[in-house]
This record gives C-alpha cells, structure tokens and sequence, in this order.
C-alpha cells in the first residue's frame, strides 16, 4: 500500500544565466539558454502531473534573489498554481539564494502550496489524513546561515512518516558554501524518514535507508562543470515507510565536457572529423536534448604546435558550430581548450645545460618550492587585486595549486617563443 | 664530439654519397651555389637530431629534400665522442622523426639511448642556435640596430638569441591584455562592457518594486469591485422586485374587475360550446340547401324545354354521305373552276403549234399521217445508205468519164502522130494518088464523134451514153479511113525508119484505141450503175408515199419536221384529256349538289358554278348546324335526368339542416334563435371573465413564483400603489447607474493595470543582460589567465636569466673576453655583465668602458662572436663539444677582421671541430692564412659539385 508518492526538486535558480560561457552563443543557442531553467521546471511541473504525485518538494534555491528576476517567481507560482489545479500540494523551502530577507516580489502562492518560515514547521501532506505524512521544513532568514539546522530539528516523532526538508551542507561538502552545515549522522538522529535536501548541484544520494538522504542536483546544469543528465527524484513512499527512488531527468540543455587526445591525430583534418564525431555522439546520447560542449584537447603532438598558431582553435570551433549549433536539438561547442602540448622531451632537455635547460628546472623546481613559486607568481595581484577589478576576479586569484598549473602554462608559453625551431 | 665520416644515402640531389674522414680541425667545404653545401648541413642535422616528424604539417617553407637521386631518405654519420668512442648515427626519414640505429666502430650495435649524451643533452636547436653560424644572424636587425643591440648581444652569452624578442611579445600581450594605470587594455573594454550591463540590470531590477505597487493596486481595486458588485446586486434585486410590482399592476386590477363582473351575471349551465357559431352554421346550412334546392329547380325546367326541342332540316343527317362528299370535293371543285380556263388557253396554242407543223410539211399531212409516219432507225439507215449508195455510183461515173478522155487525148496523139509518120513516109515516097488525100474525112469523123461524144457527156444520162455511141462510131470511120491505103515515100533507109516508126505509131494507136473501149465500156457500166441506183431511191420514196424528186437530204429534213409535229401532237393531246377530266370533276360536283340543294331549299343554279360552290358550302354549314342541334337535344335529357336526382337530394339536406338548428336551439335551453343568441352572450361574457381571471392570477403567480409568495405578492399589491412602486423604481435606478460609473472607473483602472503587469512579467531582457555579465565575467576572468600566465612566463625566463647569469656567465664571460681580445688584436681587453645590468660592456685599450651600441659594427660582430665561442667554450666544459659549423658566416667581413675572426674560428677548432661552408674560394685562404698564423694544421678543403 502507497504512503506518498512525491518528486524531490532543488536548486531551480530560475531564470539564472548560464554560466562559465566566455563566448557569446549564437541566437538560436542563446534563446534557448535563456529558458532552459523555466523549461526544466515546467518538465518538472509536467512530470509531477503526468505521474499523479501527491506533492512537489521543492528544498531552496528556487531563484537568485540577487538577480531580481520577477520572471522567476511569477514562472514559479505559475507552476505552482498548475499543480494546485490537479491537486497536488507543493512544500518549498528557501536556501542560501534566495532567503526570506533577500528580494522577493509580493505574490501570492496558490493555498495547495506551503511555504516554510525561518523556523521549522510541520506540515501534513494530506489536509484529511494528518497521520500520513508529515514535512518538516524550514527557509534561511537570511543568505548565511551557518547553524546546523539539522540538529535544530532535534528529535521528531518517527510515526507519522516523516519528510525533511532543508538547504543544507552535508558532510561539509567542500564544492559548495557551508552553510547550515550539518553530518549525515546528525540527519540520521533526527527520525526523519525521507531527507530532501537542496544546496549540492551533483545528484547524491547519501543515505539509502532510514533516513533516506538525497541531494536531487539542479534541474538544469548551468555551468560547464555541471555536466551530464540533471533532474528530480521520483519518490514512493510505501506503507512500511520503504523508500524507492527513481531518477527523472528534465533538463532540456545538457553540458559535456569532451577530452580529445589531439596527439593521434596528424592532420586538423582528422581532428575535425574526430570532433565531429565526437558532437555526433553527445547528440545521440543526450535523449533529444540540445547539448553544450566544452572540448579539451589534450596529448602531445607535431599537430598541437599548429593548433597554437593565431585563430586555428577559433576556427576549428566556428567549424564545429556551423556544422551542429544550428540545428535542433543542437550541440554549441562552447570553447575548444587547448591543454595539448608540442612534441617536446623535457626530460632529455632537462639535462641539457643550456638556458632552455636553465628554464625548465626552474620551472621544475617551482613546484617543490613555495618560494619560488611566488617569485614566479610575483606582480599577479597587480591585476587581481586591482581596485576596480578585484570585485570581478578576487575570488579568482590563483592559489598555490592554480599557480602551479599556470607556471606549467607560462612554461610551454616560453619554450614556444624560445625554441621553435626554424623549419 | 666530431664528425668523421658522413654517407648520404638518398638525400636532395645526393645518392649513396660518402665523404671522409675529415681528420684536421677545419674542414671546409667549397663549392658553388647549388653545389649541395646547405643540403649536407641539412643531412647532418637530421641524421643527428631527426627529421620532421610528417610531411603532412610541416610549416611552409619547410624543404624536406626528398632523395631525388635515388636512394632510401637519409643515411649514417659517423661520430667520435669527445671520449673517443666512434659510432655510426644512422637515420632514416619516418614516422617520430625517423628510426635511428647506433653502431659502434667494431660493427655491433651500440645503445641508442646514449645518442642524447653523444650530442651533449643538446637540442637541434642549440644546435642551430648556439654551434651553427650563418650570415644571417650576423645581419639580424637586432645586432644592427642601437636600441636592442645590447639584449641582443646579452642574449648571445646565455645562448638565447630569442630572448629579448620573446620578452618583448610576452610584455606587449600583457599590456595589451591589461596595463596598470591603462585603460584601453581588454581588461578594462570587458569591465566597461560590464558596468553598462550592470546599469542597465539596476533599472531592471526596479521592475520588481513596480510590480509590487501595481500588484497592492490591484488588489484593492479589486476588493472595491467586489463591494460595489454586491451593493449593485442589492440594489438591482430592488429594483427587479419594484419592476415586478409594477408590470403585475395592470393584472391586479384586471383581476378585481373580473371577480366584480362575474357576480353580476347569472349562470348558464351546459350551454352547448360553441352555441352561436353552430347555430349560425346551421342557419347558413339552410339558407344554402334552400338556395341549391331552388336552383336545381330551375335547372329541371330549362333541361326539360331543352330536351324536347325540334330541329329544322333535321332530314340532312340522312345525306350525310353526299354533304361529305361536297364537303371533300370542295377545294377540288374550286380549283377546277379556277383552271379551266387557264387549261383550254393552253391547248389552243398547242393546236395553233401542231396546225403550222402539219401546214409546213405538206397539205397532204394530218394527225393520223403524223402518227403513221416511220421514224425508225432502220429508215434513217434507208436514207444513210441511198445517200452514200448514189454518191459512190456518181462519183464513179465522173472517175469513169474523166479516165475515158485522158485515153481519148492520147488516142488521138497518137493517131496524129501515126498520120505524121505517114505523111513523113508519103513524102519519103512520091505521093502518089492521094496527093489530094487529105486526112480530112477521118479527122471530120473523129471530130464529129468527139463532140457527139461530149454533148453526152454534158448532157449525161441516155444523152451521154447516145453520144459515146456515135463519137465511137465516128473514130472507128476515122481510123478506118486513116488506115486504108496510104502512099510511102523516102529512100528505103529512111523508108524503112519511117516505116517501123510509122508501123510503132499505129501499134501505139491501136492499143490506145483498145484501151478507149474499154473505158467506154466502164463509162457505160458506170451509167448503168447509177440509173439502178436511182430507180430503187424513187422505188423506195413511193412506198412511202413521198414525191420521187426527194433527194435523202429532204427526206432527212422531211423527218425532223415529223417529229416536232409528233411530240406537238403529244402534247396536244394530254392537254385536251386533262380539260376533259376537270370538266368531268365539275360535272360530278354538280351532279352530287343540285338535288341536296333543291332538297333542302338552296338556291342553286348549275351554270354558275360560284352559286354552286355557295349552295353547297351552305349545305355543308346547314348539316353542321342541324347535327349540332340534334346533339344538345339530346345532351338536355341526360342532364335533365341528372337535375332531377339533385333536387331531391337537395330537398332531403334542407330538411336535415332544419331538424339540426331544431335540436341546437332545444339544447341551448332556448325557444328561437334570438334567444339562444342572447343565452350564447351571456355564456360568452362569463366565459372571458373567467378567462381573464385565471390570466391575471397565472401572471401573478409566475411574477411571484408558485405557492405561498402568490399570497404574498397579492398582499404586497394590495398595501401598495401605482405610484409609489414607480418612485421607488426611479430611485433605485439613479443608484444603480452610479454604481455603474464606479465599477468601470475601477475596472478600467485594473485593466490598465494588468496590462502593466503582464509588461512587467514578459520582461526577458533581463535574461540575456544576465547571460551577458556572466559571459563578461568569465571573458574577464580568461583575460586575466591570459595575462596571468604571460606575467608567469615573464618571470620564469627572468629567474631562469638570473641563475644563469649567477652560475654560467662569468665562465662564459671569461671565455668570451679571451677571443674577443684575439680577434680584435688587443684593442678590447676586457669583456664584463656589470652587476644586476643584463648587460654585456667591454673596455678599450686605455681601459674606457664601452656599451655594445656604442660599438662599431665590425665591433659588434666580433663580440657576438666572441661571446658565442664563449659559450660554446662553456658548454663544453660541461658536456659534449658540438662540432662548429660556418655557414658563409664571414663573406661580408673586410679581409683583415675576416682573417681574425677566421683565426679566432681555427682556435675554437682546437676544442669543436670546424666544418666550414662556403662557395668563395677567398674564405679557404682565409682559413689557410689563419691557420698558417696560428701555425697550425691547415684546414681540409673538401670541393663540391
């Protein structure tokens, strides 16, 4: 016998811009960009309507309050409204983007909708069987929150079934800010039985049974590192409290992320055709939806001292895109990286003793030498410190880590200029 | 390391080429252009650094020397290592730069790894850079120009020429890319980019603010509708319930009035319905059977008058027949009496025709002649064959004639000429008696018979044969005398010519004379012929009755005439025969209508055919009228028999109707019609009171809904009046229509509203204004690694330029200086970096401190030399010494530093082998001379091409 039978969104960001894109997509792409966040949602919307659910969770970050987008809360309670039609009751929480101080236009949400306060409140799911079901929910009052709500929770009754819903930071995920931070086993004590959690964009399912604990990801990857299918989980709940999960994906623009070792290939003839190929293959598995590829061409070979002159990545990329960004669903590759490096034995010129030798131990050494490296990153806060260009590229100064990968860059860079050799 | 031997296999022109050993110090290599020397260098450094990897991305420009002689691409180079090991290099052009093998001196196979020791860690392009010199880089722009001369001649000491180019590329893209205190680097284009976004997503962002106002608007503006909606609601149920009352006034009354009338009428009971529109049924039923019965009345006495009628003439049925017979024949005998006239004009002149005709042919000729007359073909041939018949014998006759007088003219030529030759032969013989003898008696003779003769002829017939008798008579008396007796004279000679001539004549004559009787003969044939001929033409003409002096042309003539009188008479004859078939038809019509019309009283008179034509017309007319008459007669009977069954029925339903009107009046309670009408408007008036009283009470109830709010309503009229009900009613109309003006002032206002909003809502720029910053950011954050990674860079060659300068300059320095004090000759003695300068000084004799830019350019040169020899010195102290390979390195030096700089090349030879390539012959001696100064082995000059 079914207890509930629910979907678990998070992470909407509504109408938020992708992101990490440097150059500008051509029109059709770009339309289509614009409204991959509300088209996932509407799919969501449609998919909770299709599958007759009792209720719609939805744990924070519906909109970028910063973004101040009307569109996103009126798309938003639109959806909402649509489901409240059907009879089907939506729970929304807000996390760290949009908090219940930040920005919000003053809109009314359909009475089937229940929206949680900065503290926490259960809400019954089903209005004429209180005993059933039971959300727990609580909204950030504000955009850090760094108490562990979890353990604010304390201990709730595990009868009736119990759902939790929260923006959270399990285990202290360190690709995403730690606000309220909480463990697994802090979740564990509560006597939730179902946790829907929002925050971590990836799909994690971090606890398979009591409590089930789960981070749907966002609907929509917005961002080159958000690769892969994204959507919601489709939850059934049964009479014993047995949880089952089902993944639905509902983005309607997939990110990839493609590395071709550009070493194999002795022509940009063959390189183009492996890259056609390659974006041939990203369409076929992306289940009809449009994809944005990042390529990385990796490997060592006498092609890549070609792909470094002027313009050749630029116009492999207007190849590919005339070829595939144009269609529907379409494949827009948003840059070609060229990670690859020329045919080049460092090791053999390492024990050479002239300067090119000098240059690479030095750059060598740089690794193991803190000091050395900074010399080498000396004069970066320059421009990264900059009064009018540190509010854009602070967050981006290079670290040690990063550092070490551009002094490996700035290498290559200086054996190209030094040492090409005549032809 | 050295080069002992090299053995090209298949390289540029050269095939299985070998050359070696080369054992001095200096070798040079002479020859003219394209003699090969720039392929050898090239061969050298492929063998030992490799090939291009593939042909397919080889930068343009790229020469691969493919072995155009023959040969596999490539070949072995022969090497002694500074150690004394002499190994082979071999390589061939493939994939990776080429498969290389090792081999020792002693054959076996020596480990390729030691390849990179062998060449000292070195680099082809150390190699190319550092061991190789050329021209070029002596005339480079950078050693020539002022400004970057001393980078440049700096780089030459740490063996990185490209150095100060690549510093100089690294710090312009950096500026480009962003410039402290700049503002037109890329940076601060995307920043600027990125404030306007900024900007225009702040206004944007006031959308939201606006949104909410309108949405709080909104709502209260909504709220106010709604209460004035239910006020207007209020106030128009009043309204209805005023408008009610109001149309339910009328029926109110109506139905007071009706309950007061009633009671003032008494009450009739069973009064048939519908009483006076049955009784005046009835009573126009019998007004209708009364009038058919009397009409049908009517009717029986004029069909009985009718059908006893008698009719005039009513006998004429009788002679239908005949009356039929002048009807039919009518047309007939008008047209007859029209043509006969015409008809009798035309047979008279065919008779007039046919008169002339017969007058023409004779007075003997008549009709039945004119029929009898044969006009066959047999006759026609009759007359065909005597026409010829006569013609041939006549013309026989003449051919007969005409043949008889030739022969009758010859007959006489020759009797004369016979009387001639006899009169010759008298005279050659003495005449004797007939000396007198005249020939006259038989020429008369002849003569007479010729003209008796011809008279025949002219006159022809027996006229003709009578004169051919007596002119043949008259010849033969002629000849006779001619013959008889006739003296001869002459000598017997011409005697006897005269003789036989005289005896020829007379032969002649008498077979002319023969052949004159015989023509007469056929002359007289021919006579015969003809008269037999004529004799049978008069025969045949008088069987038929015809005069004998016809020839066949009149006859033929004579038969035309016949026939034309013939088809005359045809004609003639049809005309009279139609004349008599008309009169004929008249004389019957006639015949048929005189007794009918004298029958039947018809003046008729029966030589004027037009009275006959009109008593037999008005027979016709009079037999038409009578059977007519007779016809209706009869017609009057039948309905006479018809008109008498109606009357009786008639008679039945007029007693029926009175029956019914009886029994109408007797069940409406009433003794006459007047009463039962005066009982019927007494039920009437009840009936419509009544009838309005239930339609007022259904109004009523309708107005007020079924059961108890009747009541209600009535007792609301009952309490209320006319007038109050419409003040009210204007009242609550006034209020009405002022809440009307509010709602639409209010709902006007939301609309606008709404319209703002769903501006607001359909916003999207702000969308890509967003997608934009990001991509801004992003550009941004890409411009900094980009720059980020030059500064590194940047650093990176300068640290590098620091350690070595810290730990291999002075070496190099100190090496440099030692030549560069050679190959000026002293004039330079010291060559130093001052400290932290990267910068190369020297000092002069007098010890004055010089700059590179302030150098000569001979000067220059010579330092650069010098400080790559010093390098090549100091490289060598660490690892293996690369041969030194001249390129036309010293072509354009003047003969005395050419000669130093040479001595200075032959004395880096001492330490690197020296491998000299050149096409002027002066550069051998300029090597000879220095080696010969230095008092050293000579060089080894290998000649090309």
């Amino acid at each position: 016998m079914m207890r509930i039978r629910f979907v678990h969104a998070a992470d909407l960001h509504l109408d938020s811009p992708f992101t990490g894109l440097k150059a500008a997509a051509p029109e059709n792409v770009a339309d289509r960009l614009y409204k991959a966040t509300f088209d996932a949602y509407e799919n969501i919307i449609d998919l909770c309507i299709a599958e007759e659910v009792d209720a719609l969770l939805v744990a924070g970050d519906v909109y970028d309050g910063a973004d101040r987008s009307l569109r996103a809360q009126l798309r938003f309670i639109e959806g909402l409204k649509r489901l409240d039609t059907e009879g089907i009751r939506s729970f929304v929480c807000h996390g760290n983007h949009d908090p219940l101080e930040g920005w919000q236009a003053r809109l009314d949400y359909p009475p089937g909708c229940h929206r949680f306060g900065p503290d926490w409140e259960a809400a019954p799911v089903f209005e004429d069987a209180p005993e059933r079901v039971v959300v727990h929910g609580i909204s950030y009052p504000k955009r850090e929150v760094t108490e562990n709500l979890a353990r604010r929770l304390g201990k709730v009754d595990p009868d009736p079934f119990s759902i939790g819903l929260v923006h959270a930071n399990v285990n202290n995920d360190a690709g995403h800010a730690a606000y309220a931070p909480c463990s697994l086993d802090d979740l564990a004590q509560s006597g939730v039985g179902y946790w829907a959690l929002g925050h971590v964009h990836a799909r994690q399912e971090l606890s398979e049974r009591e409590p089930t604990v789960v981070y749907p990801g966002n609907p929509q990857g917005r961002h080159p590192n958000e690769t892969g299918a994204r959507g919601v989980y489709l939850v059934e709940v049964d009479d014993g409290g047995k949880v089952d999960l089902k993944f639905r994906p509902v983005d309607t623009v997939r990110w990839e992320r493609v590395q071709l070792d550009s070493g194999s290939f002795e022509t940009e003839q063959e390189l183009l055709n492996a890259l056609h190929e390659g974006m041939q293959r990203l369409l076929d598995g992306a289940e009809g939806r449009s994809v944005v590829v990042r390529v990385t061409l990796a490997g060592r070979g006498e092609l890549n001292r070609n792909l470094r002159r002027p313009n050749t990545i630029e116009d492999l990329v207007e190849a590919i895109n005339g070829e595939w960004a144009e269609r529907s669903p379409f494949v827009w590759c948003e840059r070609i990286e060229d990670a690859s490096t020329a045919p080049f034995d460092r090791e053999a010129r390492l024990k050479g003793s002239d300067f090119l030798a000098e240059v690479l131990r030095t750059a060598g050494r740089a690794k193991t030498d803190p000091e050395l490296l900074a010399t080498l990153g000396a004069g970066l806060s320059e421009l990264y410190q900059h009064h009018r260009f540190r509010r854009y590229l602070s967050d981006f100064a290079p670290g040690e880590e990063k550092l070490a990968a551009l002094v490996e860059e700035a290498e290559a860079m200086t054996v190209d200029l030094l040492f090409e050799e005549d032809p | 390391m050295r080069i002992r031997r090299l053995h090209i296999d298949g390289f540029g022109r050269f095939a299985d080429r070998r050359l070696g050993p080369f054992e001095r110090p200096v070798t040079v290599f002479l020859g003219p252009n394209e003699a090969g020397k720039s392929t050898l260098l090239e061969f050298v450094r492929r063998v030992l650094f490799g090939f291009r990897a593939a042909r397919g991305r080889a930068p343009s420009g790229y020469n691969d020397f493919p072995p155009l002689a023959g040969g596999q691409h490539g070949g072995g180079v022969t090497i002694v290592s500074d150690a004394g090991e002499t190994v082979t290099v071999r390589r061939f052009q493939g994939t990776g730069g080429g498969s290389v093998r090792l081999t020792a001196e002693s054959g076996e196979p020596f480990p390729e790894g030691e390849l990179q020791r062998l060449l000292g860690h070195h680099s082809r392009d150390v190699f190319q850079n550092v061991f190789t010199f050329t021209l070029d880089e002596l005339h480079s722009e950078n050693l020539l120009n002022d400004e970057s001369v001393n980078a440049q001649i700096y780089s030459v000491g740490i063996g990185a020429t490209k150095l100060p180019d690549a510093l100089k590329a690294l710090n312009n893209h950096r500026d480009w890319l962003f410039l402290k205190g700049g503002s037109k680097h890329e940076i601060a284009k995307a920043a600027n980019q990125l404030g306007e976004i900024d900007s225009k997503l702040a206004e944007v962002a006031n959308n939201a603010v606006e949104y909410s106002d309108l949405t709080s608007r909104l709502k209260q503006v909504k709220e106010e509708l709604q209460r004035l909606s239910g006020l207007r609601r209020k106030q128009q149920s009043e309204l209805d319930h005023q408008k009610r009352l109001e149309s339910a006034w009328d029926d109110w009354n109506d139905l007071n009035q009706a309950e007061e009338e009633l009671a003032g009428l008494p009450p009739i009971e069973d009064f048939p319905i519908d009483g006076v529109s049955r009784l005046e049924t009835l009573e126009e039923r019998i007004d209708a059977a009364q009038r058919e019965y009397d009409s049908s009345s009517v009717e029986v006495s004029e069909a009985k008058t009718e059908a006893e009628a008698i009719v005039e003439h009513e006998a004429i049925l009788d002679r239908s027949p005949d009356i039929r017979k002048l009807e039919q024949g009518r047309t007939s005998f008008h047209n007859s009496v029209r043509d006969l006239p015409k008809r009798k004009d035309e047979s008279d002149k065919h008779e007039n025709s046919l008169a002339s005709t017969l007058k023409d042919l004779g007075p003997d000729w008549d009709e039945a002649r004119l029929e009898n007359f044969d006009l066959s073909l047999a006759v026609r041939e009759d007359i065909s064959r005597f026409q010829e018949e006569l013609q041939e014998a006549g013309q026989k006759l003449g051919d007969s004639k005409s043949t008889l007088t030739q022969h009758e003219t010859l007959l006489e030529e020759s009797t004369e000429a016979e009387s001639r030759a006899k009169r010759e032969l008298e005279a050659a013989v003495k005449p004797v008696s007939r000396k007198n003898g005249s020939k006259a008696p038989p020429a008369i003779c002849l003569a007479a018979g010729m003209a008796v003769l011809a008279v025949g002829v002219v006159l022809g017939g027996s006229a003709l044969f009578l004169g051919i008798a007596a002119g043949v008579a008259l010849a033969a008396v002629a000849a006779y005398l001619f013959a008889s007796g006739r003296p001869f004279a002459g000598t017997d000679m011409e005697y006897g010519r005269l003789s036989r001539a005289l005896e020829d004549a007379r032969q002649l004559a008498r077979q002319r004379e023969s052949r004159v009787g015989k023509c007469k003969k056929a002359v007289e044939e021919a006579e015969r012929s003809v008269g037999a001929v004529r004799r049978e033409w008069r025969q045949w003409l008088s069987d038929r009755n015809l005069r004998e002096t016809f020839l066949p042309e009149t006859v033929g003539e004579l038969r035309g005439k016949v026939e034309l009188g013939r088809s005359q008479l045809l004609s003639l004859r049809s005309h009279r025969e139609r004349i008599d078939a008309i009169q004929n038809d008249i004389d019957g019509y006639i015949e048929v209508a005189a007794p009918l019309a004298s029958g039947f009283g018809v003046p008729f008179d029966r030589n004027d055919w037009n009275s006959v034509a009109v008593a037999a017309d008005s027979l016709v007319e009079m037999r038409t009228s009578v059977e007519r008459r007779v016809g209706d007669r009869t017609n009057a009977a039948t309905i006479l028999k018809n008109a008498e069954r109606q009357l009786k029925e008639r008679m039945s339903d007029l007693r029926k109707a009175r029956e019914e009107l009886k029994s109408l009046l007797h069940s409406g309670g009433a003794a006459d019609a007047e009463d039962f009408r005066k009982r019927a408007e007494i039920v009437r008036q009840r009936t419509n009171l009544e009838e309005q009283k239930r339609g007022s009470l259904g109004r009523l109830q309708r107005l007020s809904g079924p059961g108890e709010p009747l009541e209600a309503l009535k007792k609301q009229l009952g309490g209320t009046d006319f007038q109050t009900i419409r003040d009210e009613k204007r009242l609550l109309g006034e209020k009405i229509e002022h809440a009307d003006a509010e709602i639409r002032e209010l709902s006007t206002e939301q609309g606008s509203i709404q319209t703002d909003l769903k501006t607001l809502t359909g916003e999207e720029e702000s969308s890509s204004l967003r997608a934009e910053r990001h991509r801004l950011l992003e550009e941004i954050r890409g411009l900094a690694r980009e720059w980020a990674v030059r500064t590194i860079a940047e650093n990176l060659l300068k640290e590098s330029q620091a350690k070595f300068e810290r730990e291999r300059q002075p070496g190099v320095v100190r090496h440099a200086e030692s030549f560069f004090k050679g190959i000026t000759d002293g004039r330079y003695r010291t060559v130093f970096s001052p400290l932290g300068r990267s910068e190369i000084q020297v000092t002069d004799s007098d010890g004055v401190p010089r700059r590179p830019f302030q150098l000569s350019r001979g000067t220059r040169e010579q330092l650069f030399l010098a400080l790559r020899f010093g390098l090549i010195q100091e490289l060598g102290q660490r690892s293996e010494r690369l041969p030194v390979i001249v390129d036309e390195a010293l072509v354009n030096f003047d003969p005395e530093r050419g000669l130093r700089a040479a001595a200075a090349f032959t004395k880096l030879a001492e330490a690197n082998q020296l491998l000299v390539f050149t096409c002027h012959p002066t550069i051998v001696e300029l090597f000879q001379n220095a080696a010969a100064e230095l008092e050293v082995q000579e060089p080894e000059v290998v000649r090309m091409g």
